[in-house]
């Protein structure tokens, strides 16, 4: 082990980390507001990042790019009104089940229409790798940390600074309250579904430039975020973002010590371990029922 | 479920009918294609019989039925191949293998609110397969073969129509084993739990544990439908136990219907058809590639179609249609209560059954309830009333166990149960009812009250699936208590209604019934007369009465104050969580202070916090 590994490692693990960890915001917002996890995460944010792809062919990337958010965020909106909403006197058992058949349908449909291949989008700024101490670190990676700091700004200032935010907040607080106070409360759901997909669709996008994008990418995404969710409580943002980057930095340490085939099992592995000794994260909530 | 005798009439038909289809189908079935068919079809519906254990029985879901099939399929192998082992000891092993690592993932993981069963078993499937794949041992992705036939018995099933048999038979236990399940105990607990888990725990179950149990029942299915796989391919390798085919068998739970036993076998038997299908359908639309996609598309769509359309699935509709047509008879007219007995003489207040002292609830800054003493003896009613938001729920929760106290000491029967969780409680003696009332939809009347006797039973699910005798003999007598409690809150007539239909003074009753058919020593009642009509609340006072009588102590929460200056004992007046006065009911209704609190002295205080006077 050396310094020039070290550094490897982080950054690596940083830009993956905050991959996972706009994925894992994309669970938290949905969950905080309606309670769901959304199996389909990782798949909506495909569908932003293949949209771009589209885009990038018929217009200029700084447009393809915005473009391709919205049609995260919009799919992701659809999916709420066609899955989610018809289920609201359902259980929420029946809800969560009726993500996983989205993330299914949404994935076979990429599948379908563009085939098992990888594509890939031009870098936002052209230019070669960094050098630092000896690492070597992409252009675009700071784009991926870049956009997912704004990220976390932006929505950290909806939620708390603004009406809508505290709106939306408030149906997750107590529905039925806000309910009352004439807060539309499937508004604020479809809401949160929407700011779920553009933020996972956004750093998605972001990343598309980094490494390759394939059809079968969005079951690992959902779940790598998944586990930035958990260690943020399924409720903070900031801490969720944190959490992506420390599974971003396990996985890294471990291809560089351990080797490549060991890093999906050293993240599905930290999954199993959190939820079975520690479902708060890093968080202090309290998720466990009495015993 | 009509009556008792339709319904065991109907269990012999079926079975018969089963037995026959079992018997009958491998005859006539002659090519090797079909019979390749029937097994895969067997495996499925075995597969997604045992998540229905999960899903339609404790209400959580779990995406590793294909893992468990791989520990069967893998553990089957191995077992025979390698270690030379029968095969139905290889089977056994396997089978308990999964069990095991299944309870040490959901013992702490069904601890949790929400739905991280499914993430967590997720992630246990993939890490399976991972591992499988990269098992050189085990013959990577290419796995391996040499599986002998199943034998038991000295009967080896070698050709496929034999296997045919065999998966048909092991699937007629299985569905056995579900049908006795959901009928039994620990099934009605289950099922109880799955509507509503606090009140499942005021009448006595450990919600964590049931739902653990049938975690580890749906491995084991999991895991004999993976060996009987291993045995009729003679070949094993990871490729079929991967994420999408778990999410194919939870579809199959799902398209059958997740509450009934009989769903997985109509689940499966549409899975195979879109299966067969789009292998010939697919190739010429969308071309030869799109085969996979398709189906898995397909898959999806139909997931979301399914419980958007038919919660219930395929079974369920097939239930409610059937209502529709041929509604249930409405019930005989309610015998007319004979003039209401002469309450019986009051017996002195017994031995002293709750000892609270100090009991103090704070929720973040707000104190709920503050340093509240009470005693509550055999054969007495404590009435405690105070104006809304005085805590007197958060008091009866922090008595049941549903709430644990920040401060404070609770005695059941001398014995310390301040900590204790509700089941617990429940099985001490304590039983409870919920101010507004909670029936389990799909329950009739009886199965609702049968769910309180819980805890004066001990068969587990194992034994209540194996009718013998002590068994047999056990159900009966909580039947029996059952019937009790309804026969003596006067809800005989109604018993084979479903407990949702009923009118809302009766599901105030039904509440009541359910508490007592435990045979509870102690009995909390949360405004059991809200919402009821003068002659309804009549009843009830003559109930609690004939209660107190027969030396349950009655703890009574309720409004209207004449009902209580009427019947209690004694009367508890709290007022923002505080005590205010403990006494008689004259000497309650003549303190100033309880006049000032909340008789209302002023206009406003008497529009926000007082009690409705019923004149």
């Amino acid at each position: 082990m050396n310094t020039q590994d070290i550094l490897q490692v982080i950054l690596t693990g940083v830009t993956n980390g905050s991959i996972y960890g706009a994925i894992g915001i994309g669970f938290v917002v949905i969950h905080r507001i309606t309670g769901v996890i959304n199996f389909g995460m990782g798949d909506l944010a495909l569908v932003g990042a293949f949209a771009a792809v589209v885009f990038a062919q018929v217009v200029p990337l700084w447009l393809a790019v915005p473009l391709g958010i919205l049609v995260a965020a919009a799919s992701s909106m659809l999916v709420y009104m066609l899955a989610i909403r018809p289920l609201r006197k359902q259980a929420l058992l029946v809800q969560v089940i009726a993500t996983l058949g989205v993330a299914i349908a949404v994935r076979s449909l990429l599948q379908i229409i563009f085939g098992s291949g990888a594509y890939q989008l031009q870098p936002f700024t052209a230019g070669p790798a960094i050098q630092i101490g000896g690492a070597t670190i992409a252009r675009q990676a700071f784009w991926v940390v870049a956009m997912t700091v704004v990220l976390v700004i932006l929505l950290t200032v909806f939620f708390e600074k603004t009406m809508l935010g505290r709106a939306v907040t408030a149906c997750a607080v107590n529905p039925f309250a806000a309910g009352v106070v004439g807060i539309n409360v499937a508004l604020m759901s479809a809401l949160s579904f929407g700011l779920a997909g553009a933020a996972a669709g956004t750093v998605a996008i972001a990343q598309t430039p980094l490494s390759v994008i394939t059809v079968l990418g969005g079951l690992t995404l959902s779940l790598k975020g998944f586990v930035a969710a958990v260690l943020g409580g399924l409720d903070r943002i900031g801490l969720t973002v944190v959490g992506g980057v420390i599974l971003g930095l396990i996985e890294a340490a471990t291809t560089i010590f351990a080797g490549s085939l060991y890093t999906t099992l050293a993240g599905l592995t930290l999954l199993l371990a959190l939820l079975i000794f520690r479902p708060a994260g890093l968080t202090r909530l309290r998720v466990s029922t009495r015993v | 479920m009509n009556t008792p005798l339709v319904a065991k009439y109907r269990t012999a038909i079926g079975v018969a009918v089963a037995v026959l289809v079992v018997a009958l189908v491998p005859l006539a079935v002659d090519d090797t294609y079909t019979q390749g068919l029937i097994v895969n079809f067997g495996i499925d519906a075995l597969l997604a019989l045992g998540l229905v254990l999960v899903v339609g029985y404790a209400g959580q879901f779990s995406l590793a039925q294909a893992a468990f099939a791989a520990i069967g399929a893998y553990g089957s192998a191995i077992g025979t191949v390698r270690l030379g082992w029968h095969p139905l000891l290889s089977m056994a092993v396997a089978a308990v293998v999964a069990g095991l690592l299944v309870y040490a993932i959901g013992r702490p993981i069904l601890r949790l609110r929400g739905h991280f069963l499914a993430m967590a078993t997720l992630a246990f499937g993939e890490i399976l397969y991972l591992l499988l794949t990269n098992s050189e041992d085990l013959g990577g992705s290419s796995g391996f073969g040499g599986i002998p036939p199943f034998s038991v018995l000295g009967i080896s099933f070698d050709d496929q129509r034999s296997q045919v048999y065999l998966v048909l038979v092991v699937l007629a236990l299985g569905l056995w084993f579900a049908i006795r399940m959901k009928a039994s105990r620990e099934g009605r607990a289950l099922r109880a739990l799955r509507i509503n888990e606090t009140v499942a725990s005021a009448h006595g179950v450990d919600a964590a544990r049931a739902k653990t149990k049938a975690f580890v029942l749906s491995a084991v299915f999991g895991s004999v439908a993976g060996s009987l796989y291993a045995h009729t391919m003679m070949y094993v390798n990871p490729a079929p136990f991967g994420v999408m085919h778990s999410v194919e068998i939870l579809v199959v739970a799902v398209i059958g219907g997740v509450l009934s036993p009989w769903g997985p076998l109509v689940g499966a038997a549409v899975l195979t058809l879109i299966r067969e299908t789009s292998t010939s359908v697919i190739p010429g639309v969308l071309g030869e590639g799109a085969v996979g996609a398709g189906e898995e598309f397909t898959v999806g769509l139909l997931l979301v179609v399914v419980l958007v359309l038919m919660p219930q699935g395929v079974v369920g509709a097939l239930g409610s249609l059937r209502a529709r047509l041929f509604p249930a008879k409405a019930p005989a007219a309610p015998p007319e209560p004979a003039v209401p007995a002469p309450a019986p003489a009051p017996k002195e207040p017994g031995r002293v059954r709750l000892e609270v002292t100090g009991l103090t609830k704070r929720f973040g800054g707000v104190t709920a309830v503050s340093d509240v003493d009470l005693t509550l003896r055999d054969a007495e009613i404590l009435g405690v009333i105070g104006p809304n938001g005085a805590g007197k729920s958060t008091l009866i929760n922090l008595l049941s166990g549903v709430l644990s106290p920040t401060e404070g000491k609770i005695e059941l029967d001398g014995e310390d149960v301040t900590e204790a969780p509700a089941h617990k409680v429940a099985a001490k003696g304590l039983a409870r009812t919920f101010q507004t009332p909670v029936v389990f939809g799909g329950m009739t009347v009886l199965e609702t009250v049968l769910v309180g006797t819980y805890t004066i039973g001990r068969a587990g699910i194992a034994r209540s699936v194996v009718p013998t005798p002590g068994v047999l003999r056990e159900e009966r007598a909580l039947r029996e208590a059952a019937e009790a409690a309804l026969a003596r809150c006067g809800l005989t007539h109604l018993a084979d209604m479903e407990a949702d239909k009923l009118s809302l003074g009766h599901q105030k009753i039904l509440e009541i019934a359910r508490g007592l058919a435990g045979s509870p020593s102690v009995l909390l009642l949360d405004e059991p007369a809200a919402g009821l009509n003068r002659a309804e609340k009549q009843r009830m006072t003559a109930l609690l009465r004939e209660l107190r009588a027969e030396g349950i102590a009655l703890l009574l929460v309720e409004h209207d104050m004449e009902m209580v200056m009427e019947l209690v004992d004694r009367a508890h007046v709290i007022e923002f969580g505080r005590t205010l006065r403990v006494g008689t009911p004259d000497e309650v209704r003549e303190d100033p202070e309880v006049i000032r609190a909340y008789l209302g002295v002023d206009e406003d205080e008497d529009e926000e916090g007082s009690i409705r006077v019923d004149h």
